[in-house]
């Protein structure tokens, strides 16, 4: 893959690539792969890809299961803008949406032992930023370089 | 992920490498089921996590599963040699005390085998 943060021209320019996937699991390797590659370009630190890479999955993961419920002639559409500084991931699916403060709290009694609802739990605490759009089908998930 | 499981006495241990992300949970959940399954009551489980690299919410979701599991059939799961990121993934999740914790096999094997 080509160097896509440094363009010499403009260092500071927003760049971005979208990717309109198929309702599969298996393609979200290919968005974890973009946003991994992005990410350690801009220089995050290797446990912070990390901490992205997983969100991203989950997120894309959300969309293909609770968002498209699998349905193979509904999308996944991601968009990954980036500029020197600042990465954001927006995610949006082709489902009915949902109300993410209707979420059971995966931290709240019998919840802790129950063996899905996580994933946001686990975007939130990774990334700096994250919301929803109004009908909950578009997730956006922002991470910033720290500054020194 | 690179999933291989062994017997050292009575406890099943599994031994997990690599990224633990996507369908891996899935693949995760069903090995540890056929553990489960296969084994006696008062089945014992131990997850080597050394070599694990990232989880997501899928892997973790399998190890609850596990857990609840092996609880009904009165026995014991732990993990041991988890990264410091894992640890502070399930501090998370709240579910540190859920998991015995060991520093290597010998500690676990004789713990659980008690």
């Amino acid at each position: 893959m080509s160097d896509l943060t440094t363009a010499s021209e403009n260092p500071q320019a927003l760049r971005d690539v979208i990717l309109n996937l198929p309702t599969d699991v298996a393609m979200m390797s290919v968005v974890d792969a973009v946003v991994t590659h992005i990410a350690q370009d801009m220089g995050f630190e290797s446990d912070v890809v990390e901490m992205i890479s997983v969100s991203i999955i989950e997120g894309c993961m959300n969309a293909v299961k609770h968002g498209n419920k699998y349905d193979t002639n509904k999308r996944v559409h991601v968009r990954v803008e980036f500029d020197s500084t600042t990465l954001k991931v927006v995610v949006k699916d082709e489902g009915v949406g949902f109300n993410p403060q209707a979420v059971a709290d995966p931290l709240s009694g019998d919840n802790l032992f129950r063996d899905h609802g996580r994933g946001l739990l686990m975007i939130r605490a990774y990334m700096d930023e994250v919301s929803y759009n109004d009908d909950g089908t578009e997730l956006t998930m922002v991470k910033s370089v720290p500054k020194e | 992920m690179d999933l291989t499981f062994r017997r050292s006495g009575h406890v099943i241990i599994f031994n997990l490498k690599g990224n633990v992300i996507g369908p891996d949970g899935m693949k995760l959940r069903e090995a540890f089921q056929k553990a489960i399954e296969l084994g006696a009551d008062k089945v014992r489980i131990l997850v080597d996590l050394e070599g694990t690299g990232m989880m997501d919410s899928s892997a973790l979701g399998a190890l609850v599963n596990a857990y609840t599991h092996v609880q009904q059939k009165k026995g014991r799961i732990g993990i041991m040699r988890a990264s410091a990121n894992i640890q502070k993934l399930l501090t998370l999740a709240k579910l540190a005390q859920l998991f015995e914790q060991f520093p290597d096999e010998a500690a676990a094997v004789a713990s659980l085998s008690s």
